[in-house]
Order: C-alpha cells, then structure tokens, then sequence
C-alpha cells in the first residue's frame, strides 16, 4: 500500500534540491513514484508580504534551464517514475498542498546553511514543517 | 539501486515521551528497515529558544522519561512491526537539540527524526529544537507531523 504513495521532492536544479532528489531516489522503494515539483515566482520571505511578490517574468525560462541541463547530468539515477511539476506559488504551502492532494508519503527538500543571514532567512523548509500533513525531510 | 528492504538504516529520534515523539519514533521503526538500528535520544537540559535567558538546569524528567521509553511505548512489544529493528536509548548532557546533533554525528546516522507538536504552550521550546536542526544538523532531518 505504502509504496504506491509518492514521494514529494521540492525540485529546482539548484545544488541543494539536487541533494533532496538523490536522498529522494534512495529512499524510494523501486516502483515507488517520485513528483518532482519546481515552485516558481515567490521567495520565502521573513515578511509574509513579500512571499506575495511575483518572481521576474524569465524565471520560468531559467529555471527549466537548470532543470534541464541537471537532468542530463542526473540521467543515470532518473529511471525512476517520475513526473515533474511546474506550478506557482508560495513554495511550502504549494508543496504541502500536492502532497495532500496526491497523499504523499512525505515531501523532500533542500536546505541551504546560511551562516550569517540564518535567523533573519524564513526558508522553505522551516515553512513546511509547520503546515505539511505528511513527514517532511530537510536534507543539508 | 538499493531498497529500503534490504539495507538497515540507523536513525536517531528525538523522544521525550510525547505524542509527537512517539510518532516519530513509530516512523522510525518502521524505516530502519531490517538490520536496522534506533537510537532514541532526549537532552538532560533544557531547549532554550533563541531570546531566552540560557538555562543549564538538569531536567530530570527527560532522564526519567527516555529511561521508559523502550519498554514503554506500545507498538515496541509488536514484533509485526518491531521486526529486527535494534533500538537503544541515550541521554545527553546537552539540550535536546545538541543531543541529537551530538548522537548523530557520533553514530553516523541516516537520519536524525522528531516529531511536531502543533499546537500548545510548548510550541516555541519545540520550534528551536527543529530550528536548530535545520541549521546546523550534519544529516537528513525527518519532520514528523
């Protein structure tokens, strides 16, 4: 039963979502499906207001860029069933949303250690642990 | 590619005796797979959060509590689920949050699982465990809800 629940995988190319799919792809049993979701358009911010603010138009463009040199890179790992979403949004509350909708097993993402700007920084991460219905994993 | 089945996890879980933490720590006995290895872990201080006044006292409650926890929680005496699965237990003298941190890196874990509470007036205590964890966690954190 538990296999056929997917596993959520907060996914943009960058080198921290990249760790979140290849724990993601470890962990999943074999005929296990992984969704990988790019949000687009909104920075978590320390100030609700501006998670509101749209992203520049050619964010889109650049980050299925990323995604998609990445993917040749990946390719070896990727024979997974894997389905990759593009939506916008605020990014945890968009991830915990498709993991209801879709019953996840639990959602994976990336964590970027911020040193100096760490307590001041909401991030993605922090924001799904609060809100998300299913296990959450933060990969460093 | 290796399957959760085959190869055994070793995952440390903060448990405190609540809900939340036993939640997480039936998570883990489920993950850790066969050959698995659980580490049941509490702190000997207390979390402070980021604005409090640090607090050095010893909470004995956390000793007594993760003392029980083995035998004490239910589903541990069902061997359907408890399958192989080792589970050990250790307290720190070091907030909760250290004492994970600490533990994991010691034990080399998989993966360092808490659960979350919710609601109540522990919200704020809870949150800088998780906090802390985020920051500065040497691997994976699995956030329990």
């Amino acid at each position: 039963m538990r296999r056929q629940q997917p596993i959520i995988v907060g996914y943009d190319g960058s080198d921290e979502s990249r760790g979140a799919l290849l724990w993601a792809l470890r962990e999943a049993a074999p005929d296990q499906p992984l969704k990988l979701v790019a949000v687009l358009g909104h920075e978590p911010s320390p100030l609700p207001v501006l998670s509101h603010v749209p992203g520049p138009p050619d964010e889109v463009d650049r980050v299925a860029r990323r995604i998609a040199e990445r993917w040749n890179e990946d390719g070896q790992a990727l024979d997974h069933v894997i389905d990759l979403e593009f939506t916008r949004g605020h990014p945890a509350e968009t991830l915990a949303q498709i993991a209801r909708d879709e019953r996840a097993e639990m959602i994976v993402v990336g964590h970027r250690h911020h040193r100096t700007l760490a307590p001041l920084r909401a991030s993605v991460a922090s924001d799904l642990t609060r809100i998300a219905g299913c296990p959450v994993v933060v990969v460093p | 590619m290796e399957s959760r089945e085959i190869s055994g996890r070793r995952l440390v879980v903060g448990y405190d005796a609540s809900p939340g933490s036993e939640r997480a720590l039936g998570w883990a006995v489920q993950h850790a797979g066969a050959k698995g290895q659980v580490v049941v872990v509490n702190g000997a201080k207390r979390q402070t959060g980021r604005l409090a006044l640090p607090k050095a006292r010893t909470n004995e409650s956390a000793r007594a509590a993760l003392a029980e926890a083995v035998v004490d929680v239910p589903f541990l005496e069902r061997d359907d689920l408890f399958r192989g699965v080792a589970c050990d237990s250790q307290v720190r003298d070091a907030s909760p949050a250290d004492a994970l941190m600490q533990a994991a890196g010691e034990l080399d874990a998989h993966a360092i699982v808490v659960g979350t509470r919710h609601h109540g007036r522990l919200r704020a205590a809870t949150g800088s465990v998780c906090a802390d964890l985020l920051q500065h966690g040497p691997c994976p954190i699995v956030i329990i809800p």
